[in-house]
């Protein structure tokens, strides 16, 4: 009896509709010139994408959907289509795309995780992190309710989540990073012009700061972290309406009515620090390098 | 005294102010002679732009010009050239319809791609939209052929609020209700942080930091907006 339950319990995870459908499996080659831009539309499922030293395209997908391609010189786009019993299914895709290539992709559910490309990278999704290492050109990410990890690249980064975290590391180049229900993080971020906001999250910055540079950092109900260099030349406007103003370096400040930002000079002043919280606090740190 | 709300007078003079903000403006103008000076200047300007009203000519010069015509139909009317004349926007208008415009061109491309793609089978092969769901029409208020041509309709950031709540109402059985869900608690967020934010500038209406900082919670919000109407469009 007992080998008899174990043999229907087998027939039916084999007869199951999840596995009576073939899982389709891509693999394929495609040629491209240099400077391509590879275009992935995909539904639900992960997208992978790393980068080779060929002019060419690999496309590795596994998934209820069907994979059509359209390849040109300077294009090749990649659409994952729902049948009609694949719904609510996942289709993974895995790309190896020549290093200078643009990326462009889009999902609605799902992680993305681009790693190495030079070209200009454009990723958004609805749901689902996305995670981008390397990057030396426009980085234009954005999420509603999938946190963003940036890391190693240079260029310019825009990085927008709604409902999810933000977090950039090693960044250099300017830098828009913004969501509304969740952190900032920008650590090791180098900079020249920074736009950091927040409505229900604290915002945290280690970075240097540039002579000719404008930072502007806020927060709604959230904590203002920034250490910035002992040698920074900056003037600071610090502006919290319910919160306090802390710094772990003596400072001198040069207004402070109610109502009005905190405003501070560090050497000779060039650079501009915006830092606005409601209700949170205003934390400015300093460190040796 | 408080800083010089001198970007602020434009507005002043055009009545487009909030009354708290003009009740600051006006407190301000009645100890800085500077800003007096500035006022009067803006609305001298305005004084003499409102003069440069179009006169018919004399009859007997018309008459002599009229002679040397080939083609009258390159004539404007009058009343067509003032019309024109007052197709003008002031720049936070602009900026406004420019925002307005960037909501629209994202929900005018989703609304022909919609029209496109969608066909016989009735719904998107896309599992985060429900498949059961009619077609919405469009909105009365957007109701023109090109995003272009609605940028006069969406002169101010209550308008754009008020019609993207709408564009958002049609397209709710259509999106996933979680995303929807979370789209409207972030918006909702946003709208109490600008509520605080009205409640301070009451308070301490002489505050110009609370008025930018209401004025970045408002952009924030049309920001937001404007990445919803690309869900919209990419999921439907």
């Amino acid at each position: 009896m007992r080998y008899l339950t174990i043999a229907i319990g087998f027939a039916l995870i084999i007869m199951s509709p999840e596995t009576l459908r073939p899982q389709a499996a891509v693999d394929t080659l495609l040629s491209v010139g240099a400077n391509a831009t590879v275009e992935v539309e995909n539904m639900i499922g992960d997208i992978t994408i790393s980068t080779w030293d060929r002019n060419a395209v690999r496309v590795q997908a596994t998934g209820a959907a069907d994979v059509h391609f359209d390849s040109e010189d300077s294009e090749v786009s990649v659409e994952a289509e729902m049948v009609p019993d694949g719904e609510g299914r996942a289709t993974d895709f895995t790309l190896t795309i020549p290093v200078d290539a643009n990326v462009e992709v889009h999902t609605i559910e799902g992680r993305i995780s681009i790693e190495g490309t030079t070209g200009r990278i454009d990723a958004q999704s609805v749901k689902g992190l996305i995670r981008v290492n390397g990057g030396r050109n426009t980085i234009d990410v954005g999420s509603v309710e999938g946190g963003i990890e940036i890391s190693g690249a240079r260029g310019r980064v825009e990085a927008h989540s709604v409902n999810e975290f933000v977090s950039l590391t090693d960044v250099v180049g300017d830098i828009e990073a913004t969501t509304v229900n969740g952190p900032v993080t920008l650590e090791r971020c180098d900079t020249q012009n920074l736009e950091a906001s927040s409505v229900n999250g604290a915002i945290v910055f280690r970075g240097p700061i540039h002579s000719d540079g404008w930072y502007s950092i806020d927060t709604h109900n959230g904590t203002i972290d920034i250490t910035i260099p002992r040698s920074a030349n900056a003037t600071i406007s610090a502006f919290t309406y319910n919160g306090e103003f802390e710094a772990d370096f003596p400072v001198t400040v040069t207004e402070a009515e109610p109502g009005k930002a905190t405003t501070i000079t560090l050497g000779s002043g060039d650079a501009q620090i915006e830092l606005e919280t409601f209700n949170g606090a205003i934390l400015l740190k300093r460190s040796d390098r | 005294m408080s800083e010089h709300p001198t970007e602020r007078l434009s507005a002043y003079i055009d009545g487009d102010l909030a009354a708290a903000e003009r009740t600051s403006v006006e407190h301000h103008l009645e100890t800085c002679a500077d800003c007096q000076r500035v006022l009067a200047d803006l609305r001298g300007i305005v004084v003499r732009a409102r003069a440069l009203e179009d006169h018919p000519p004399e009859n007997d010069l018309w008459t002599g010009i009229e002679e040397q015509l080939d083609d009258r139909s390159i004539v404007v009317p009058l009343e067509t050239h003032r019309a024109r004349r007052r197709l003008s926007f002031t720049l936070p208008q602009m900026a406004a319809a420019a925002v307005a415009l960037i909501v629209l061109s994202v929900s005018a491309a989703w609304w022909a791609r919609s029209g496109t793609e969608r066909g016989a089978n009735g719904g998107p092969p896309v599992a985060a939209v429900r498949p059961d769901s009619a077609t919405p029409t469009q909105p009365a208020s957007l109701d023109c052929e090109t995003a272009l041509g609605c940028i006069g309709t969406y002169d101010t950031y209550d308008t754009a609020v008020v019609d993207f709540e709408e564009l958002l109402a049609m397209y709710r059985d259509r999106l996933d209700p979680e995303t929807v869900a979370t789209v409207e608690a972030n918006l909702a967020a946003i709208d109490q942080a600008i509520e605080e934010i009205v409640k301070a500038i009451d308070a301490d209406p002489e505050s110009t930091q609370l008025y930018n900082y209401h004025s970045s919670a408002r952009q924030r919000r049309l920001d937001v907006m404007r990445q919803a109407a690309s869900i919209i469009r990419t999921t439907t």
